[in-house]
């Protein structure tokens, strides 16, 4: 372990620490409330560049040896899941002022990057539960809302439950071989002794249950309902992605065994179907949402079908289109009197009469997450079964593209709200601010991106 | 960017800022855009074919971006500059900056200026990307592009329900045609692995040729060009297209678009040579066209009716040329047209402008006097097409003459003597349509002939430009200048002796259509009339266009749609798709609200659901333990 190693390899962790460091300092010296969203702002804004450019550089390394490494993969994984939180945090001026919420996700985010670098299962607990504690928090802040406490404790039990069946896993596992490293995990996935597929399983499903795959979802539409609206952005996207790229870096990139292939397709499918299924009659955006992360967590474990170093591609630029796409959604919802009123889809309609930029993002952001070209979340889906279908799993790849059309229904609702409906009554005067237009610019930028150039980003992954 | 590139996307930049911000800048701005981006690409266009002299014809190559790469094919947007895409693309944009200044006078009044501009310059775009597109892709954007621009133009007068349906006509005959294209890109493709035409052009160039009917290609391309340029079957819709303003049918319906057709085929000639039976389809459909057509305009009294089965007309000529081989002939015959015909238009517009919207040749009559620069125009244009040397017109239409004579490939006696009687006829009712409108006495309203004025300067100055053209432009000759890239068939050494005679007789075709007409219309019109009561029947016949759109309606439109109506909409769509889409969606509700209920919110609940599932799952992965 060199200081140099940890000081650069770990330069994206570094910026978040010193972030979180300044912000308490300025909640100790009293310093002003405002400050805290600048300085958030800046230092995952700087960890997402330092992430990019070492990621560019072709930076390599391992501070702690076994425990923690980089390469430039983990590097721009990194800097898309951190890129991802400069919206949230746009957002969440509107409803935050303090510096709690601040500090809670650059927390949150820093747990993010260790899953990402992990070598050992150890670090990989310490991450996962880093990243998820201060979520339980971040989604009680919303506590003006007595749904807000109930939803925080379910998430709290059922995460609880994850980390018990991932250590329980990661016991398994090291009893039969006597190792902590994650390479255990692609040796268990060979082998056929009862210990090693139940611990295989069980970490599977442990991280299923972050990434709320069906039967294990249910904590999702209460948790997604219950937090603000930051924090259930924050939670569709950055988290469920973190729980995602950590699974894709246990798994790897060799060819899957069949076993792991029913227990990678199956549920993945169920929740494909159950997620555009249960989303058509919400009536609240953010139980939509919840059902619609639902649906594409199924995708995401789709891509891990495909073998090589297409699998991280699907995955990664899934995690970038959907992320992104999501996080437009959400800024462009428009301010309402209260937020059970803000929530409600009926208030969208006629927004595009109202605040036609933002229905116009918001129609973006549907159509892509439906998956209709030529939006990115089109380009996603078609990598996801390009690749399930060239390692030859065709009827898997059938069944998804079925399963998704389901989906369009309830997307294409939204759109119909928003362009096609006369507004209610008497429409709330609520418009959309201006931090959250920049988190919508922020969003929008790149989604033109990878709408005109799919093939650029592709080949950067 | 490149110049060739600039060429093309300028009209673009003047649909875009004229679409979106024209009518909040008012009409000095949307002339000044309209009209100077396109001058602009002109003036490009003349620097790139100088260009091309200079650089000893090799051709010029543009790629502005890859579209897609699928394996190993890539798609790109290439523009591509030989003699004959200079040829084409300096008509299309010398005889559409002219047109666009004419029709800031024609224009000026309505209420819909700066859409107007917009929409003549998308056309201008498509049609650029047709003419310079490499790939047959990119021609067919354009192509596509094009008939979205006539179709919007030819309605653009929405409100009145004539003028969109007229739109609408257009839109699905191209449709037709453009299916016949589709299939023939199809075939190629499949073929040869590319639609990039220099490399099909190199591919019928070499030998062996490629294992693919060359016919079938060029019967199914036709097919398309049959519905663009308005060639039988699927010319009715190019008479009602009328229905857009008139500068917009000189540019669009008689200048560039239509003859598109003949642009593609003379683009792809290598296949063609190759294709014997598909040129012969091609020169008999534009013989029967050329001369079918011609008939019809000597009845027509809507001045641009007459005008546009000129144009039907004309463009039989051209499709003669190309299946017998002369395709340098063809596209000599495409510059020609072009001066006199968006002449011809023009002068009508001027001559409608000038009636207050009156197009009927039967309350025309005496307007020389009246309006001096549109009859002189008018004239000179009407003797170009007519064939009278030394205009344009008796250039390219004698060297068609000749080489459906002589042309060692399907000339033939029989084929020059329909051709001969089309140019008689030809001559015969634009001379007939100059005496209606501008000799004899008046047979005006009085308060239409109260209001008679000569045109502004921005559209008298355009006919000066466009008549001097037809007058001289003939004497640039085209098909000399594209030997080198189209060569001329070969014709017989027996034939080559009847060249002149030929020529003496197709001057005497001119002047006796002249003589016809001055006889049968001048002096009181009473043998006219005459005429017509002795051959009521005929002329019923002609004048109602060979009943070709009722018969259109009752074999092909009424049985199309009340199969459609009965079985695809009654018994496919209502009963068989709603059904099971109505049923599938219900089914898809109710299994909505079944999940649902799994979301009852009791946390024991769920977490006896995750116990119980990760149970299961444990337990499945140990079935094959």
């Amino acid at each position: 372990m060199s200081w140099q190693a940890v000081i650069v390899g770990m330069l994206p962790e570094n910026l978040l620490l010193a972030g979180m460091v300044a912000i308490i300092v300025l909640e100790i010296a009293g310093g002003p409330r405002r400050a805290a969203l600048p300085l958030a702002v800046l230092a995952v804004a700087a960890a997402t560049l330092a992430a990019l450019l070492l990621a560019l550089a072709g930076a390599e390394g391992a501070p702690f040896p076994g425990q923690f490494s980089v390469t430039p993969p983990t590097l721009l994984a990194k800097a898309i899941v951190i890129g991802l939180a400069l919206p949230v945090l746009l957002l969440s001026s509107d409803e935050f002022s303090g510096g709690e919420f601040h500090l809670l996700l650059l927390a949150s985010l820093y747990g993010v990057c260790l899953l990402l670098s992990s070598d050992s299962f150890l670090t990989l607990f310490l991450g996962l539960e880093i990243m998820s504690l201060p979520v339980y928090a971040l989604v009680l802040l919303a506590f003006r809302r007595p749904q807000s406490a109930e939803a925080a404790l379910k998430y709290l039990v059922l995460s609880g439950a994850a980390s018990a069946t991932f250590l329980l896993g990661v016991s398994f596992l090291y009893g039969g071989t006597g190792s902590l490293g994650i390479e255990a995990f692609a040796v268990a996935l060979e082998a056929s002794e009862p210990m090693a597929v139940a611990a295989v399983a069980l970490v599977v499903i442990a991280f299923f249950l972050k990434a709320a795959v069906v039967p294990f979802h249910t904590w999702a539409p209460d948790a997604y309902e219950g937090a603000s609206i930051p924090v259930t952005a924050y939670m569709a996207t950055v988290v469920k992605a973190g729980a995602v790229l950590a699974l894709l870096r246990l798994f790897g990139t060799a060819p899957l065994s069949p076993r792991a292939i029913e227990l990678l397709a199956i549920l993945p499918l169920v929740s494909i179907v159950w997620g555009n299924l249960a989303a058509m009659r919400q009536p609240g955006f953010r139980r939509m949402i919840a059902y619609s992360s639902i649906a594409h967590a199924g995708y995401l474990f789709y891509a891990f079908l495909g073998a090589g170093a297409g699998r991280f591609q699907a995955v990664v630029f899934y995690v970038l289109a959907y992320g992104l796409t999501n996080l437009a959604a959400f800024a462009s919802i428009p301010a309402a009197a209260d937020d059970a009123a803000r929530d409600r889809l009926d208030s969208l309609k006629g927004l595009f009469q109202r605040e036609p930029y933002a229905a116009l993002v918001l129609a973006m952001a549907m159509l892509s997450l439906a998956g209709i070209p030529p939006f990115p979340g089109f380009v996603a889906k078609f990598l996801v079964f390009k690749n399930v279908m060239a390692a030859g799993y065709t009827t898997y790849a059938v069944l998804g593209l079925v399963a998704s059309y389901l989906g369009i229904y309830f997307y294409l609702r939204v759109v119909q709200y928003a362009f096609m409906s006369a507004p209610e009554a008497v429409p709330a005067p609520g418009t959309v601010g201006r931090a959250a237009l920049a988190a919508s610019v922020l969003c929008l930028a790149p989604v033109v991106l990878l709408t005109l150039f799919p093939g650029w980003v592709i080949a950067l992954l | 960017m490149g110049q060739l590139t600039l060429i093309v996307v300028l009209p673009l930049l003047g649909f875009l800022l004229n679409g979106l911000a024209g009518d909040r800048l008012g009409k000095g701005f949307v002339s000044a855009v309209g009209c100077g981006l396109p001058a602009v690409s002109f003036l490009l266009t003349v620097k790139c074919f100088l260009d091309l002299a200079a650089g000893g014809d090799a051709p010029l190559v543009e790629t502005a971006y890859t579209w897609a790469a699928v394996g190993d094919s890539a798609f790109a947007v290439s523009f591509w500059f030989d003699r004959l895409a200079a040829v084409m693309t300096l008509i299309v944009t010398g005889v559409g900056t002219l047109i666009h200044v004419y029709s800031i006078g024609y224009m000026h009044a309505d209420r819909s200026y700066a859409r107007y501009f917009a929409y003549l310059n998308l056309f201008l775009f498509f049609m650029l990307l047709l003419v310079l597109g490499k790939s047959l892709l990119v021609l067919f954007v354009g192509w596509e592009g094009v008939g979205l621009a006539s179709y919007l133009l030819i309605g653009f007068w929405f409100e009145d329900m004539d003028k969109a349906r007229a739109g609408k006509k257009a839109f699905i005959a191209n449709r037709i045609g453009d299916a016949g294209f589709l299939l023939g890109m199809f075939v190629l493709y499949s073929a040869l692995g590319t639609l990039e035409m220099d490399r099909i052009n190199a591919a019928f160039s070499a030998s062996p040729l490629p294992a693919v009917s060359a016919s079938l290609i060029g019967v199914l391309l036709f097919v398309g060009a049959t519905g663009k340029s308005a060639q039988i079957p699927l010319y009715v819709w190019l008479p009602d297209a009328m229905a857009g303003p008139t500068p917009v049918s000189a540019l669009i319906h008689a200048a560039t678009m239509v003859t598109a057709g003949v642009y593609m085929v003379a683009r792809l000639a290598p296949v063609y040579v190759h294709a014997p039976e598909a040129s012969q389809l091609v020169a008999f459909v534009g013989a029967l066209t050329a001369i079918f057509a011609a008939t019809i305009a000597i009845a027509q009294t809507d001045i641009k009716k007459v005008l546009a089965y000129s144009t039907v007309s004309q463009l039989g000529f051209m499709f003669v040329a190309l299946g017998v081989g002369a395709y340098g002939v063809a596209v000599f015959h495409v510059y020609t047209h072009a001066f006199f015909k968006a002449c011809l238009f023009l002068g009508a517009g001027s001559v409608i402008h000038a009636l207050s919207g009156e197009q009927d040749i039967r309350k025309m009559g005496g307007l020389a006097r009246k309006i001096p620069v549109t009859f002189v125009t008018f004239l000179v244009a009407t003797a170009a097409i007519a064939g009278i040397p030394p205009l344009a017109g008796f250039f390219s239409k004698d060297e068609i003459l000749w080489f459906a004579f002589a042309s060692g490939r399907g000339g033939s006696t029989l084929l020059w003597l329909v051709m001969s009687a089309t140019a008689l006829l030809t001559a015969f009712y634009m001379f007939r349509l100059l005496w209606l409108t501008f000799f004899g006495r008046s047979r005006m309203d009085p308060e239409v002939e109260h209001h008679v004025h000569e045109s502004p300067l921005s559209m008298t100055a355009v006919l000066a430009v466009l008549a001097l053209l037809s007058a001289v432009g003939g004497f640039l000759s085209i098909p000399h200048f594209l030997e080198p890239q189209l060569p001329l068939p070969a014709v017989p050494e027996a034939l080559a002796r009847y060249q002149t005679p030929l020529v003496a007789v197709a001057v005497a075709i001119g002047l006796a259509g002249l003589a016809a007409a001055a006889f049968v219309y001048g002096g009181t019109g009473e043998r006219a009339r005459r005429l017509a009561q002795r051959f009521a029947g005929v002329h019923r016949v002609l004048y109602d266009k060979y009943y070709v759109d009722e018969l259109y309606d009752a074999v092909l439109a009424r049985p199309l749609l009340w199969v459609s109506e009965k079985v695809f909409l009654g018994l496919g769509d209502r009963k068989l798709l709603d059904g099971t889409l109505n049923g599938m969606a219900a089914l898809a509700s109710r299994g909505a609200g079944l999940l649902g209920r799994v979301q009852i919110g009791s946390l024991q609940f769920y977490a006896f659901l995750v116990l119980a599932a990760t149970v299961a799952v444990i337990l499945w992965s140990w079935r094959h333990v």
